[in-house]
């Protein structure tokens, strides 16, 4: 029984494995050699964030002509300038961002009430704007981690989360997830990053959160060339002179300010 | 239900409207969702899905009684079938790739889908346990085929008009679409009693 099962298994196999490379033969399709080249430099993560489905339908756009290359944030610069010597054009290389979020509160910022519910950012932030006392910052349920699809974000819940600045390509798709719209694209050369979005005043956010902007303005006075500005009762570094040189850092009296060189806690 | 002494008008009207395998049966609704965002891709899926069927009634038939059954092994039949539709599904693919591109493009990742949508895996069984004898099974295959191509044109169609609507925040996408597919199964329940099946 259970030779002639196997062989009527394996033969079946066989056959149609036969029939199947014969038919492939005969309804072979030359694909554009091009195509195959520019989607094997692509990241192949299909995050979509260049408009189109998916990778493979992007790349069939790059070689129709009707789209350009520095669409896909993923892209680095090496894998571009392969694309564009495969196209026969210059390709200007988009600006690399990571992103960045704008808070460091989680466990350092207080909760005003106890959320017992659906565990996403989402349905947390429907809830009177979230379990946090402070109504900007980062809630920590992690939706940007589930949504990143090239796995540089990680968490502990009730955390901040972390972005893996090596990991991340600056797809965005963070960026729009975030229902507290603090996650910010910041070009790659800057790493000091003023890490709150709180627009209340001082007072209550010293009383709120351990590592709030407390708009003292020390960083504003210390800074060389003048690139954080102080608005709506929030420092903030508008990423166009910025030197990294960590000034405002070792100034800041609550730590906001912090320099993400490399991910932490790797 | 359906058996070997009906003729296959009232086997494929029976297949079709009062069995229909999305709306009565509930099987294949994975690509009955994917594929029901617009009529021009849900035309195209059921084209696939009816050849799929009938070629997959005829060759399953085929292997079960002249193969199977003389050799005793009928227990093999749910390799032997998921091996068969996989391998016409992949032939089935190739074809389209090389001669309807535009619907290659439109099927996308629902092609290849099809192997393992139960829609057909259930016709080479039903067929079985229906006892059909060829001509009936093709007639049973056909009326699934069509079946599928009434219920997922007529749900596309009714989800482009959902495009439009006013749909709570919550109920958006899918949601409203499984609401209105359980209403549509309700309606086909009035096809129960036709031509006393």
């Amino acid at each position: 029984m259970i030779t002639i099962s196997i062989i009527l298994l394996g033969g079946l196999g066989l056959a149609f494995a036969v029939i199947l490379a014969i038919v492939s033969k005969i309804f072979f399709v030359e694909e554009d050699s091009r195509k195959v080249a520019v989607v094997g430099l692509l990241p192949g993560a299909n995050c979509g964030a260049c408009g189109f489905g998916g990778c493979e339908s992007f790349s069939q756009a790059i070689i129709e002509g009707n789209t350009q290359v520095n669409k896909c944030a993923a892209l680095d610069l090496e894998a571009t300038k392969k694309i564009g010597i495969i196209m026969g054009q210059e390709v200007n290389a988009v600006e690399p961002k990571v992103a960045v979020i704008m808070c460091a509160g989680g466990r350092d910022c207080s909760d005003r009430f106890e959320y017992r519910g659906v565990e996403t950012c989402y349905a947390v932030n429907l809830v009177f704007g979230g379990h946090k006392t402070c109504s900007y910052g980062c809630i920590g349920f992690g939706d940007c981690v589930r949504v990143c699809p090239f796995d540089a974000i990680k968490y502990v819940k009730g955390d901040v989360p972390v972005i893996d600045i090596d990991k991340c390509t600056g797809c965005g798709l963070c960026v729009k997830v975030c229902p507290k719209n603090i996650i910010k694209l910041i070009p790659e050369k800057y790493s000091v990053h003023i890490r709150c979005a709180s627009f209340d005043k001082g007072a209550l956010v010293r009383q709120i959160c351990k590592t709030g902007c407390i708009s003292c303005g020390a960083c504003v006075r210390i800074c060389p060339v003048k690139d954080v500005v102080m608005e709506n009762n929030l420092a903030r570094t508008k990423y166009d002179k910025c030197i990294n040189c960590g000034l405002c850092m070792e100034k800041c009296p609550v730590n906001t300010i912090e320099q993400l060189l490399e991910p932490v806690g790797k | 239900m359906i058996d070997n002494t009906m003729n296959p008008f009232l086997i494929f009207i029976s297949a079709c409207l009062i069995n229909n395998i999305l709306l009565i049966k509930f099987l294949g609704l994975c690509s009955f969702f994917g594929l029901s965002s617009s009529i021009k891709n849900s035309v195209g899926m059921s084209l696939a899905v009816i050849f799929v069927t009938i070629m997959a009634t005829v060759v399953s038939w085929i292997i079960f009684h002249l193969v199977l059954v003389p050799l005793n092994l009928v227990f093999l039949r749910t390799a032997t079938f998921i091996l068969t539709i996989a391998t016409l599904v992949q032939i089935e693919e190739m074809f389209i790739k090389k001669y309807l591109p535009p619907l290659y493009k439109a099927m996308g990742i629902y092609l290849p889908l099809i192997t393992t949508n139960c829609a057909i895996l259930a016709v080479a069984f039903l067929n079985i346990d229906y006892n059909l004898n060829l001509l009936n099974s093709i007639a049973h295959g056909f009326g699934v085929g069509v079946g599928y191509t009434l219920a997922i044109i007529l749900f596309a169609g009714l989800r482009e008009r959902l495009m439009t609507a006013p749909i709570p925040k919550a109920l958006q996408g899918y949601p409203v679409a499984f609401f209105l597919a359980s209403l549509m199964s309700l309606a086909f329940l009035g096809f129960k009693g036709l031509f006393g099946l």
